[in-house]
């Protein structure tokens, strides 16, 4: 089943879905961004397939707490299935945080630039 | 050249994405180069975030300097915290000062996905992303916090925590 997860706009982040993939943009830098993020993630589990594109090339700025939220979502993932980050690179914290969470289970996450 | 930039600033939330945004543009006009002002950008937002969710009480005070010779940029910020968000802080500076930052960075990802409410990540964010090099004080100086109310009455219960990041740069052309 495709994903379809209209835009969600909340402060100064853009949240969506279409076919494989989920879209971050923006910035993401509240206090507590589990509030946006935890049911969005839960939206995308629910729809998607084997494996699940994310794409952070838009994300300019995501804060520690953000950071938390998508170590729920990689190791909450339906089992046996695949995440893909999509990423850019000049974007310091996509190069350096995005790396140490594909670590954590690296039979499943790959990074695509 | 050098370079000082010292502001203060209420504990307010619209401060961290306002302080982080000042100062990757200010540092991008010639200070630093772009890669590095957004690491010291991410730096003080972490640090920043720390003192709005557990400032106790009045403002805080950040300076930024640059000493060229040394080539990196130091970041201090300094607030006036509750005793116990002190031995918080202490708590978590002694599980992720030492060891290679991206396993420890790692361990931490791991602890945060076991606790539900905090994320403790940012000092070990600001070790590995930013490659800071983190050291604390702590004292009774709390008068230098504008803002402080009673604040003899506080100071039993209250210190003045000053948090300093030390951050490697790249020299730019002047």
């Amino acid at each position: 089943m495709p994903i379809h997860i209209p835009d969600q706009i909340v402060n100064k982040a853009t949240l969506s879905g279409k076919g494989d993939t989920i879209y971050l943009k923006g910035e993401i830098d509240d206090a507590d961004p589990g509030v946006l993020l935890a049911p969005f993630f839960d939206l995308a589990k629910n729809q998607m397939d084997d494996a699940i594109r994310v794409d952070f090339t838009g994300l300019e700025f995501l804060n520690s707490s953000g950071i938390k939220c998508i170590v729920s979502f990689v190791m909450d993932k339906k089992p046996g299935s695949k995440i893909i980050f999509v990423t850019d690179r000049s974007k310091t914290w996509q190069k350096t945080s995005l790396e140490v969470i594909q670590s954590l289970d690296e039979d499943n996450i790959s990074i695509e630039e | 050249m050098a370079f000082n930039l010292n502001l203060t600033f209420g504990p307010k939330w619209e401060n961290v994405s306002n302080i982080r945004n000042f100062v990757a543009e200010i540092l991008s006009t010639g200070i630093v180069g772009l890669d590095d002002a957004k690491k010291v950008a991410t730096a003080s937002s972490e640090l920043v975030e720390n003192v709005v969710k557990y400032s106790a009480m009045g403002g805080a005070v950040i300076d930024i300097k640059k000493d060229p010779a040394a080539g990196k940029i130091s970041l201090t910020i300094k607030n006036v915290a509750d005793i116990k968000e002190i031995e918080t802080f202490e708590s978590i500076y002694k599980t992720v000062i030492d060891g290679d930052p991206k396993e420890v960075y790692k361990k931490m990802m791991l602890r945060s996905f076991n606790d539900p409410k905090n994320s403790q990540l940012g000092l070990a964010r600001i070790r590995y992303e930013c490659q800071g090099d983190i050291s604390y004080a702590i004292g009774n100086d709390i008068d230098i916090i504008s803002d402080v109310p009673d604040k003899d009455k506080n100071a039993n219960h209250h210190k003045l925590l000053s948090v300093t990041v030390e951050i490697p740069v790249k020299l730019v052309n002047e």
